[in-house]
C-alpha cells in the first residue's frame, strides 16, 4: 500500500493512541528545563570544515571562477516570488511565515556553500536553470501555472529567466555542490538525515553572518520572529543505532526486542522513525525506551510505508534496556 | 481553563476525524498525525481564542486546515516533492497492493488525486458535511467560489470514476 492511499486512514486507532499519548506527555512535561545548548559539535565541525575548505577550494576556485554575476545572499527577488505563490494560496498579499523560513533555508545553503568556496561551472548553472524552468511544466495544484505567475509578477518570459531563473539556478547549482561535498562528511547516512544535518550547519552560518539583514527583512515583510512550530513528541523503543541516526518504534514490548527482527517489529507496530543522532546521551542503547522531541518530518521512504524521518530538538532516555 | 483530562475527552472524540482531515490535505499519515498533535497543543495553549459559543468541531477543523496548508508551504514538503521527482523511489509491490480496490477506496483515492483547491472543498463538503456557507467562512473565500470549486471537483471525479456508482455524482 502506498503512502498516498486512502486505505492507510481506514483504521486510525493506533494513530489516535499515538497522538493522544504524545499530547498528554508533552503537556505534562512542560515544566522540565530545556536542554543544554544544541549543536556544539556541529558548530565545531562546521568551523573545522570551513577552515579546511578555505584552503582546498581557494585554488580550485581560481580555475572555476565564472563570468556570471553572482547573486546576492538574501535576494529579495526570491522573496517576491514566494509572495506571489502565497498570494495564489491565501488570496491576499501576504507572505506566510513558512515561506519566509523556506527562503532562509534556501539562502542559508547558498551562503554556506559560498563560504566553502564552492563555485559552480557555467555548465552546472545552465543545467540547474533548465531544471528550474522545467519545474514549471509539472502540474502542481498548490501554485499558479507559469503563465499566471508571469502575469502576477508582471514580467515577460525573458524577464522571469533573467530576474528569477538565473539567480535561483546559480544558487541551486551551488548547493548541489554542497550536497556532493556533504557525502564525504556524512558517509552511509540516509539522504533525509544527511540533508537535515547540512541544513543545520548552513542555517547556523546564515544566522551568525547575516543576523541584521534577516531582522530587517522580517520587519519589512511583517514576519513574526517567534517560532510558531510546536515541539512534538515521539515515545518508543530504540531498535537501531547508526553513526548519525537512530530508529525509534512506538508500541514495542521489552520482551520483543531481540526476539524479532527490526523489520518485523516495524511491520507489526506499523511505525518507525529515524532521527538524527545529535546531542544524545552517550549511553543510548538498543532497547532503551526514549522520548524524542522534534519539530517536523524531514522525509519518508516510499519503499517502506511505515518508515519516516524526523528532525530532533532533544531526547531523553526514559528507561534503559538493562 | 481546560484541564488535561478534559482535553483527553475532546481528543477521544475528535482525533480520528482530524487525522483523516489532515491526511486528505497532506496525503501522508505521519505528517497528518504531527499536524493533529500540534493543533491540540496549540488549542490547549490558546484556549482564550476559542469562544465557547462556537462549535468546537468547526474550530478544530479550521486549525487543522490552516496547519495543513502551512505544511504544504513548508521547506520540508517542497523538498520531499522535489526529491520524489528527481529520485523516484523503487516501489515495492506488496501483496495488499494486488488486492482489487473496493469502490470506497477508488472514490477516496480519486479525491486524493484532485487538484488542491477542488480537493479541499470536496473534503469539507462531503466528509466533514459542512454547508457551503461554513466552508466559505472557513476558507475565507466567497460562497460562489466554493460552489465553483465543488462543481469543478465533481466534474473531475466523474471523469476518474466513470465505472463507479457514487450517489453524490449520480444526483448532481
Amino acid at each position: 500500500m502506498s503512502k498516498m492511499d486512502a486505505r492507510v486512514v481506514r483504521d486510525l486507532s493506533e494513530s489516535k493512541k499515538r497522538v493522544m499519548s504524545n499530547v498528554v506527555q508533552h503537556l505534562q512535561q512542560r515544566h522540565e528545563k530545556k536542554s543544554a545548548k544544541r549543536w556544539p559539535y556541529g558548530v565545531l565541525a562546521m568551523i573545522l570544515s570551513v577552515c579546511i575548505g578555505l584552503f582546498i577550494y581557494q585554488q580550485y576556485n581560481e580555475q572555476q571562477q565564472q563570468a556570471s554575476t553572482i547573486p546576492p545572499v538574501l535576494d529579495e527577488r526570491i522573496l517576491e516570488l514566494y509572495l506571489q505563490l502565497d498570494s495564489f494560496m491565501n488570496g491576499k498579499n501576504r507572505l506566510y511565515k513558512a515561506s519566509f523560513d523556506n527562503f532562509l533555508y534556501f539562502e542559508s545553503t547558498f551562503a554556506y556553500a559560498q563560504s566553502k568556496k564552492l563555485v559552480p561551472t557555467q555548465e552546472q548553472i545552465d543545467k540547474a536553470l533548465k531544471q528550474f524552468m522545467e519545474e514549471w511544466s509539472y502540474e502542481d495544484d498548490t501554485r499558479p501555472t507559469y503563465d499566471k505567475l508571469l502575469q502576477m509578477l508582471q514580467v515577460t518570459n525573458e524577464g522571469f529567466i533573467e530576474n528569477f531563473g538565473k539567480p535561483i539556478a546559480y544558487k541551486m547549482a551551488t548547493f548541489d555542490l554542497l550536497w556532493e561535498a556533504s557525502q564525504a562528511d556524512y558517509k552511509d547516512v540516509s539522504s533525509p538525515i544527511r540533508t537535515w544535518l547540512v541544513e543545520q550547519e548552513a542555517m547556523n552560518y546564515l544566522e551568525q553572518h547575516y543576523h541584521k539583514d534577516i531582522a530587517s527583512l522580517r520587519e519589512k515583510y511583517k514576519i513574526p520572529e517567534k517560532d510558531s512550530q510546536m515541539k512534538l513528541i515521539r515515545s518508543g523503543t530504540v531498535l537501531a543505532i547508526k553513526e548519525h541516526e537512530f530508529l525509534v518504534v512506538s508500541g514495542v514490548l521489552a520482551s520483543e526486542v531481540g526476539q524479532k527482527s527490526v523489520d518485523e517489529l516495524v511491520q507489526k507496530h506499523s511505525n518507525g522513525t529515524w532521527f538524527p543522532l545529535v546531542d544524545i546521551p552517550q549511553t543510548l542503547s538498543v532497547g532503551d525506551r526514549v522520548e524524542v522531541q522534534y519539530r517536523q518530518s524531514i522525509g519518508n521512504d516510499d519503499a517502506q510505508p511505515f518508515i519516516d524521518y524526523k528532525d530532533i530538538v532533544e531526547m531523553k532516555i526514559i528507561k534503559e534496556s538493562h | 481553563m481546560l484541564l488535561i483530562h478534559e482535553l483527553e475527552r475532546i481528543m477521544e472524540q475528535h482525533t480520528e476525524r482530524l487525522i483523516r482531515l489532515a491526511f486528505y490535505y497532506v496525503r501522508d499519515l505521519q505528517s497528518a498525525e504531527d499536524i493533529v498533535q500540534d493543533v491540540y497543543i496549540k488549542f490547549y495553549d490558546n484556549q482564550q481564542n476559542y469562544e465557547e459559543r462556537g462549535e468546537l468541531k468547526a474550530y478544530l477543523s479550521k486549525l487543522v486546515s490552516n496547519r495543513s496548508k502551512d505544511y504544504l508551504r513548508s521547506w520540508t514538503y517542497r523538498k520531499i516533492q522535489v526529491q520524489q521527482k528527481i529520485f523516484p523511489q523503487q516501489t515495492v509491490m506488496r501483496r495488499d497492493m494486488l488486492v482489487q480496490q473496493d469502490e470506497r477506496t477508488l472514490i477516496e483515492n480519486a479525491i486524493l488525486a484532485l487538484p488542491f483547491k477542488q480537493r479541499e472543498v470536496i473534503i469539507h463538503f462531503y466528509f466533514e458535511e459542512m454547508p457551503v456557507i461554513d466552508i466559505a467562512e472557513l476558507l475565507t473565500i466567497p460562497e460562489s467560489t466554493v460552489k465553483t470549486r465543488l462543481r469543478r471537483g465533481r466534474e473531475l471525479l466523474k471523469l476518474q470514476l466513470q465505472h463507479v456508482e457514487w450517489e453524490v455524482l449520480l444526483h448532481e
